[in-house]
C-alpha cells in the first residue's frame, strides 16, 4: 500500500463518499436561491397577503418572466463550453420581425413561418460558430459584432417600421391560450427547459460541453471534438433566441424593433446567478429558471409593496451580488470570465 | 467552515430584508379615496371639453402667411434620435424642406449634450443653413449655442418642454400645448368613465414632454371630478417592454379599484395589454394615452387599448421650416401655434387610414403649411 | 553553519495548526532556522509543505496559538505585508509572473521602476541590472519578450532573481517552493550556485523539494514533515538518502526489483507505436519503435525537443512524417484520430492540458470514451459509478469517491485519474508525457506500477521525462535528444542516472543514430561526477 493511510486521514470527517447524494445537494451554498426565495415569498406574504399571495401574482411573475427565462436558456450551452453569444438579442430580435414579415406582409403561414424564423437563428449560430471556430475570433468580440449587424439587419427587413397589423389570429390566439390555466408562453418556456435539461444533464453533449468550459485544451486533448461542440452550441442558442422573438410576438401580437435588447443583461444575470446553484458553478436550467424567478419574486413583491421605480434595478443587482458573492466565498463558483 | 453557513444564511436574510426595508420607507402614498360623486356639471364640462377633439382637426393652428415666397436653395439639418417615431418626423422635415425647393439633411443623435455639440459642429461643417431639433429640453443646447452663433446659424427648436434661451429661433415653447394634451387626456378619462375614473398615470423619468402631459391629466383630474382619483407612477426609458408591464399590474393590484391606467407615450404600453390579460385584470382597466403607436392604434382597433390624445410627429418640423421660411424672409414668427389634436377611440378608427390617424392632422397639413408659405407643391 | 546547535535560531515558528473545513492541514507544527544555513523541507504532497509555505507568506491565517519570532521579534502570521516586513521572501511554486509582460517590466512589478532624475522610468538602469541578475544565473534572452513565452526554466530564473534581488531591501530568509520542479539537470546545477550565493551573503534559506538528492547537495538540515505533522528534522550528514525516504513516507522503498515485470516482454517485436521521420517544432526527422509489452523512454533537457514530442505524436501539434498505431497510420493533427487508432495520450501540465478540477472524478474519468456509460436514452448513472469506482480502487486513488471534485485531490491522485482516463481506452500505445510531474514519492511508485501494468498487458509505452532516475527506473530503453535529434537509443540495463544526464547534456562521446545497443562503458565513465 501507498502511504496515504495515515491517522490524520482516518481521524479527518466524513468524506464526500460518506454524505447522502440528497444531502450534499443541499448544503446552503449549493441551494442559496432556495432560501433566498422562501424568505423573499414570506416577508412579501406578511407585508401584503390580499395582493401577494394570489393566483393572479403567481400566473403574472410566471408569464411576464417567460421570455427571459427563454433567453437565459439560450445562453446555457454556450456559457457551459466558455463562450460567450451577445447576439442572442439581435437573434431575438430578428425573429420577431421575420416571423411577423413572413406572416404581415408576405403571407407564408403560420407553420412556415414559425420554421423560416427558427432557420434564421439557425443560421445567425453557423455564422457565429464560423467566425468564433473558423476565424477565432474571440466570442465575446465576434458575437457583439454580429449583434450589431443584426439590429442592422432588422432594420432594414423592416424599413424601420413596426409590424403591427396583417398577423393572423390563430397565432395571437396561440400566445393567449392557456393549459390548464398556464399561459401558453410558460409552456413553451417550460418545453425549452426540459429538452435543454436532458441534452446537458443527460446527453454526451452536455458533459463534452462542461469538459470544454472546464479546461478546453485538456477536452481537445482527451478526444472532445471541440469545434464542433462550440458550433453546436453556438447553432442552439441562435435558434432559443430566434424562438423567444416567436413567443415575443405570439404573446403581444406585434412586432416592435428593440424589443431582444432589453433581455440581454436579465439573461446573462439569471445564468450567471443559476450558475451558482445545484451545479457548483456550472451553469444549469434548474439554476437559471430559479434565479429568474427569484429575481421576479423580488422584484415583483417590492412593486406590491409600492417603492418607487429604481428599487427594481437595487433588487436585482443587490441579489446579483450577494449570491455570486456567497458562491464565492464557498469556493464553488469557477471566476466567471 | 462548519459555523459559516449560519452566518452566510444570516447575512442573505439580513441583506434580503435591507431591501425589502428600504422599499418599504421609500414608499409612496397610496391613491385617494373618491370623494363625493361627480357633479352632472362637472361631466358635462368635461365632456364639452374634449368634443371638438373627437373630429379630425382642421387647421394647422396658424393663419399669419409669410412675407414672401421662399427663394435660392437652403439646407437644413435635421437632428433627431434613432427611433421610429424620430426618424418618422425627420422625414417629415425633409419632405417639408424639398416641397419649396430646399435640401434637407438627416442627422442622428442621442439627445446627450456632448453629442448635440459634436452634431452640431458636424452639422456646420457640412455647410448648412439651419439646424432644427425637438423635443428636446434647450439645456440641451447650451453648450452648441456659441458654436452655431459664431457659424451664424438660425437653430430652431421645436416643441421645446421648456422655455428656450440663447439666439435660438424657438418655433415653439411647447409647454402650453403639452398642458393641453394634458387636459384633453384628463378631460376625456373623466368624461369616458362618467364620473368614476380612479387613474394610474405613468410617466417616464427624463422625459419632460410626457411629464408635463401626465402632470396636468392628473390636476385635470383631480380638480375636475370629485368622485376621481389619480395618482402618478414614474417609470424609466430602460423598463419599455420589459418591466413596464410588471409595474403597471403590481400596481393594478396594489389598488383594486383603479379603472384605467394612461401613459405619456404609446411606447410604453408594449407588452401592458398581454401582461394585464395574464394578471386577469384585462377586464378591470382601460388603458389610454399620449400620442399613439401603430402597433397602439391596432389596439385600440382590436379592444385591448382603449383611447390616445394623438398628435402628430411629422408636424413639429413642417413648423421648423416654417421657422426658417420666416427667419430668412426677417418675417416675425408665429406668436402661439394651436397644435392640432385629435383624440383617436374605438368609435373614430373605424375607417381612417393609420397615416391619417397618426399623421396627417389636419388631414391637408402639408397644403396648409404650403399655402402660409405662398409656394405651391 | 550547522554547528551552534544551542543558539537561539533566526526564525523560530512553535505550535503552528491550520484547518480548512475541519480538515486538519497541519498540526502543531515547529519550524526551525537557524541563521545562515539551508533548510530543506521535505514531506510528500498533501503534508502540509505548500501551507506551510504560504501560512508563512501571509496567504493563509493559521487557526490561533502559533507565534513566530524573526531575530527574536514576534511577527504576525497570516500576514502578506507583516512577513515581508520582517524580512521573508518568497518564490513560490506558481513564480507569480505576469505572462503577457517581459522580464524587465516583471522584475520590476512590485518594488517599482527605477526612475530617471526626470522622474521617468529609466531602462537603461532596469536594463544593466537585470542583464547582471539573469547573468549570475547563467540566463540569457531577450529581456522584453513576454515571459509567458519563454522557456519554464527561463521562467523559474525570473522568479528566482527578482527574489534575489530584494535581498538588498532586507530580506533574512528565502524560501524557495520546488524551485527546480521543472528545470533541467544544468540549470538546476547553476540555481544551487546562487542558492549557495545568496546563503553566503548571509540569508537563511528555506528549500522545498521532492528530489532528495538536492536536499543532500544542497541542505545543512532537513525538516520532514508528515501529514500535517512535524517528523523530524535531522543533520544532513547524519542522514543516508534511505533513510530520508524512510522518514517521509514511514517506510522502506522496494526500489528499482519491481521492473522484473516488464522483463518478460514479447521477444518477437510485436510493434505497437512507430514513429518515422517525425518532424514538427523543435524535432528533426526522429524514429522510434516501441514493442508491445515495451517501455521507452525519452531523456532530453528542455528544449531538446523532448518536451514537443509526446504532442506531435498524439498529433496536438502539427507534424510531417509516419505515426503508426499497430499497422495503421494515424492522421496528422488530430487528437480524435489518433484515440481511434488506439493511442492514448498523458499530457504534461496536468493542470493546464488535462485536469478538468472543477469536475467530479467521474466526469474526469470518463470524458476519454462517454459512449461507455451512456445509453439510447442518456446518462446510465449507475454504470459510470461503477466504472468509476473500479478506476479509483486499482488505481489506489485518494479519496475512492467519484463524486468528489478533481481540486480536492493532491497531486498524485489527481494523476491517477488522468492516468485511468487514458488506460481505460485500452490503449496499444500509451504515450506518457512527464507522467510524475508535481507527485510525491509514495504515488510516484504506484504511478510506475500502473504504467508497468499497462505494459503487461500488452500496451507499447513511450515516456517523456525530465528526470533520469525516473527513465531508468521504469523504462527498458531510452532515446536520448539533444537540439532537436534523436542521438541513441540505450538500454537502462547497467545505466547510472548519471550517464543519462551526461547524455542528454550532449556532452558525451559521438554515437551513431538508432543505436539500440548498450552504451560503451567510457560512455557511462566519462559521465561520473559530472552532473553533480
Amino acid at each position: 500500500m501507498t502511504a496515504v493511510d495515515t491517522p490524520v486521514e482516518q481521524t479527518a470527517p466524513p468524506s464526500e463518499q460518506d454524505i447522502p447524494r440528497t444531502a450534499r445537494f443541499f448544503t446552503l451554498s449549493n441551494v442559496s436561491l432556495l432560501f433566498i426565495w422562501a424568505v423573499l415569498i414570506a416577508v412579501f406574504g406578511l407585508l401584503t397577503p390580499e395582493t401577494f399571495l394570489t393566483t393572479d401574482t403567481f400566473r403574472t411573475v410566471l408569464a411576464g418572466q417567460a421570455i427571459t427565462a427563454i433567453m437565459a436558456l439560450a445562453l446555457l450551452m454556450p456559457i457551459a463550453a466558455a463562450q460567450f453569444d451577445l447576439s442572442i438579442a439581435g437573434s431575438m430580435g430578428l425573429g420577431i420581425v421575420l416571423v411577423a414579415t413572413f406572416m404581415a406582409k408576405l403571407e407564408l403561414g403560420v407553420p412556415l413561418a414559425i420554421g423560416l424564423t427558427l432557420l434564421s437563428g439557425v443560421v445567425i449560430g453557423l455564422v457565429n460558430a464560423f467566425i468564433v471556430v473558423g476565424l477565432r475570433v474571440n466570442s465575446f468580440i465576434a458575437t457583439l459584432g454580429t449583434g450589431s449587424i443584426l439590429v442592422a439587419a432588422i432594420q432594414w427587413i423592416s424599413g424601420g417600421q413596426q409590424i403591427v397589423a396583417g398577423i393572423p389570429q390563430s397565432f395571437t390566439d396561440l400566445g393567449r391560450h392557456e393549459v390548464l390555466g398556464i399561459p401558453m408562453s410558460v409552456v413553451f418556456m417550460v418545453l425549452i427547459a426540459v429538452v435543454m435539461w436532458y441534452v446537458l444533464e443527460l446527453r454526451q453533449t452536455g458533459r463534452y460541453l462542461y469538459a470544454i468550459g472546464s479546461n478546453t485544451e485538456a477536452a481537445r486533448l482527451a478526444g472532445v471534438r471541440v469545434n464542433r461542440l462550440t458550433t453546436i452550441a453556438l447553432v442552439v442558442s441562435g435558434l432559443i433566441a430566434s424562438a423567444a422573438g416567436i413567443v415575443f410576438v405570439m404573446r403581444i401580437g406585434s412586432a416592435s424593433l428593440d424589443a431582444g435588447t432589453p433581455y440581454l443583461l436579465p439573461a446573462f444575470a439569471a445564468a450567471f446567478l443559476g450558475a451558482t446553484q445545484f451545479r457548483q458553478g456550472n451553469v444549469n436550467v434548474l439554476g437559471t429558471l430559479v434565479a429568474v424567478y427569484v429575481l421576479a419574486t423580488g422584484v415583483k413583491g417590492v412593486q406590491l409593496i409600492g417603492a418607487p421605480f429604481w428599487v427594481d434595478d437595487l433588487f436585482n443587482g443587490a441579489a446579483l451580488i450577494i449570491a455570486v458573492a456567497l458562491a464565492v466565498r464557498s469556493g464553488r463558483q469557477k471566476a466567471l470570465v | 467552515m462548519k459555523t459559516q453557513p449560519h452566518l452566510r444564511r444570516a447575512a442573505a436574510i439580513g441583506s434580503v430584508l435591507t431591501v425589502a426595508a428600504a422599499a418599504l420607507s421609500a414608499c409612496g402614498s397610496s391613491a385617494e379615496s373618491a370623494g363625493p360623486p361627480a357633479s352632472d356639471e362637472q361631466l358635462d364640462a368635461a365632456e364639452a371639453f374634449v368634443e371638438p377633439y373627437r373630429e379630425a382637426p382642421t387647421s394647422i393652428g396658424a393663419d399669419t402667411p409669410v412675407s414672401q415666397a421662399p427663394s435660392g436653395s437652403k439646407t437644413i439639418a435635421f437632428l433627431s434620435c434613432n427611433v421610429e417615431v424620430c426618424i418618422k418626423s425627420q422625414e417629415a422635415g425633409i419632405e417639408a424642406a424639398e416641397a419649396i425647393g430646399w435640401e434637407g439633411i438627416a442627422i442622428p443623435f442621442d439627445g446627450t449634450p456632448e453629442d448635440v455639440l459634436e452634431k452640431v459642429r458636424f452639422a456646420i461643417d457640412q455647410g448648412v443653413d439651419g439646424i432644427a431639433v425637438n423635443g428636446v429640453p434647450s439645456a440641451t443646447f447650451s453648450a452648441a449655442y456659441e458654436e452655431a452663433e459664431a457659424a451664424g446659424i438660425p437653430i430652431v427648436l421645436g416643441a421645446s418642454p421648456d422655455v428656450a434661451e440663447g439666439p435660438i429661433v424657438v418655433v415653439q415653447d411647447g409647454i402650453p400645448e403639452f398642458e393641453t394634451v394634458g387636459e384633453v387626456l384628463g378631460n376625456y378619462i373623466i368624461a369616458d368613465s362618467e364620473g368614476t375614473a380612479n387613474v394610474l398615470l405613468f410617466e417616464m423619468a427624463n422625459f419632460p414632454i410626457g411629464q408635463q402631459i401626465i402632470a396636468t391629466a392628473a390636476e385635470t383630474i383631480e380638480e375636475n371630478c370629485s368622485s376621481c382619483s389619480a395618482e402618478v407612477v414614474t417609470t424609466q426609458v430602460s423598463d419599455i417592454g420589459t418591466n413596464t408591464p410588471g409595474i403597471v399590474v403590481s400596481e393594478v393590484q396594489r389598488a383594486p379599484d383603479v379603472n384605467y391606467v394612461a401613459f405619456a407615450d404609446s411606447v410604453m404600453t408594449s407588452g401592458v395589454p398581454a401582461a394585464l390579460r395574464e394578471a386577469g385584470a384585462a377586464d378591470q382597466v382601460r388603458i389610454v394615452g399620449a400620442n399613439a403607436s401603430a402597433g397602439s392604434l391596432e389596439n385600440v382597433r382590436n379592444g385591448t387599448e382603449h383611447g390616445y390624445v394623438q398628435f402628430s410627429v411629422t408636424y413639429f418640423n413642417w413648423q421648423a421650416v416654417d421657422a426658417f421660411v420666416r427667419h430668412f424672409n426677417g418675417d416675425p414668427q408665429i406668436e402661439r401655434w394651436q397644435m392640432p389634436l385629435r383624440l383617436v377611440t374605438a368609435d373614430t378608427v373605424e375607417g381612417e387610414s393609420e397615416e391619417d390617424l397618426l399623421f396627417n392632422l389636419p388631414t391637408d397639413m402639408q397644403e396648409q403649411f404650403l399655402e402660409l408659405w405662398q409656394a405651391t407643391s | 553553519m550547522a554547528a551552534h546547535t544551542e543558539e537561539a535560531p533566526l526564525l523560530r515558528i512553535a505550535g503552528l495548526s491550520k484547518s480548512f473545513a475541519g480538515t486538519r492541514a497541519l498540526t502543531d507544527v515547529d519550524l526551525n532556522l537557524r541563521a545562515g544555513e539551508i533548510l530543506g523541507l521535505v514531506g510528500q504532497n498533501g503534508s502540509g509543505k505548500s501551507t506551510l509555505i504560504k501560512v508563512l507568506a501571509g496567504y493563509h491565517r493559521p487557526d490561533p496559538g502559533a507565534t513566530a519570532v524573526l531575530a527574536g521579534e514576534e511577527f504576525a502570521l497570516g500576514d502578506a505585508a507583516g512577513a515581508a516586513d520582517a524580512g521573508l521572501r518568497f518564490v513560490h511554486q506558481d513564480l507569480g509572473l505576469v505572462p503577457s509582460l517581459g522580464a524587465l517590466d516583471n522584475l520590476a512589478l512590485g518594488r517599482g521602476y527605477r526612475r530617471s532624475r526626470l522622474g521617468t522610468i529609466s531602462w537603461r538602469a532596469e536594463r544593466e541590472a537585470a542583464v547582471e541578475l539573469l547573468g549570475q544565473l547563467g540566463y540569457r534572452f531577450d529581456l522584453t519578450r513576454p515571459v509567458g513565452e519563454l522557456r519554464a526554466s527561463e521562467r523559474t530564473g525570473i522568479a528566482i532573481a527578482r527574489a534575489v534581488e530584494g535581498f538588498t531591501q532586507g530580506a533574512r530568509v528565502l524560501v524557495l517552493d520546488e524551485p527546480t520542479a521543472s528545470l533541467p539537470a544544468a540549470e538546476a546545477d547553476r540555481l544551487f550556485e546562487v542558492v549557495r550565493r545568496v546563503n553566503a551573503a548571509g540569508v537563511a534559506i528555506v528549500y522545498v523539494s521532492h528530489r532528495f538528492q538536492e536536499i543532500f547537495e544542497l541542505c545543512d538540515r532537513v525538516t520532514v514533515l508528515k501529514d500535517g505533522a512535524h517528523v523530524a528534522t535531522r543533520d544532513v550528514p547524519d542522514l543516508t538518502e534511505p533513510g530520508l525516504v524512510r522518514l517521509t513516507i514511514g517506510r522502506d522503498l522496494e526500489g528499482p526489483s519491481a521492473r522484473h515485470a516488464t522483463a518478460a516482454r514479447s521477444e518477437e517485436h510485436d510493434v505497437a507505436l512507430r514513429l518515422r521521420g517525425l518532424v514538427g517544432e523543435g524535432i528533426e526527422p526522429f524514429d522510434l519503435e516501441v514493442a508491445r509489452g515495451e517501455i521507452v523512454g525519452v531523456a532530453g533537457v528542455t528544449g531538446s525537443g523532448r518536451e514537443s514530442l509526446g504532442r506531435l505524436a498524439f498529433g496536438s501539434l502539427p507534424r510531417a512524417g509516419l505515426v503508426e498505431v499497430g499497422s495503421t497510420a494515424v492522421t496528422a493533427g488530430s487528437p480524435v484520430a489518433s484515440i481511434a487508432a488506439g493511442m492514448a495520450y498523458v499530457p504534461a501540465d496536468r493542470l493546464s492540458n488535462a485536469a478538468f478540477v472543477d469536475m467530479t472524478l467521474r466526469e474526469n474519468l470518463t470524458i476519454s470514451r462517454l459512449r461507455d456509460v451512456y445509453g439510447r436514452r442518456g446518462l446510465l448513472r449507475e454504470r459510470e459509478r461503477q466504472e468509476t469506482l473500479r478506476w479509483l480502487t486499482d488505481l489506489e486513488v485518494k479519496p475512492c469517491d467519484p463524486e468528489a471534485r478533481l481540486a480536492t485531490l493532491s497531486g498524485g491522485n489527481q494523476q491517477k485519474v488522468m492516468l485511468a482516463r487514458a488506460l481505460r481506452l485500452g490503449p496499444a500505445a500509451l504515450v506518457l508525457d512527464e507522467p510524475t510531474q508535481g507527485v510525491d514519492v509514495g504515488a510516484k511508485r504506484t504511478i510506475h506500477d500502473i504504467v508497468r501494468r499497462a505494459a503487461v498487458d500488452g500496451a507499447g509505452v513511450l515516456v517523456l521525462a525530465t528526470e533520469s532516475e525516473e527513465l531508468l527506473a521504469l523504462c527498458d530503453r531510452v532515446a536520448v535528444m539533444v537540439a532537436g535529434r534523436c542521438i541513441g537509443v540505450f538500454a537502462t540495463a547497467g545505466l547510472t542516472a548519471d550517464d543519462l544526464t551526461e547524455l542528454t547534456m550532449g556532452t558525451a562521446g559521438t554515437v551513431a543514430d538508432g543505436t539500440s545497443e548498450a552504451p560503451t562503458d567510457s560512455v557511462g565513465a566519462g559521465s561520473v561526477g559530472a552532473g553533480r
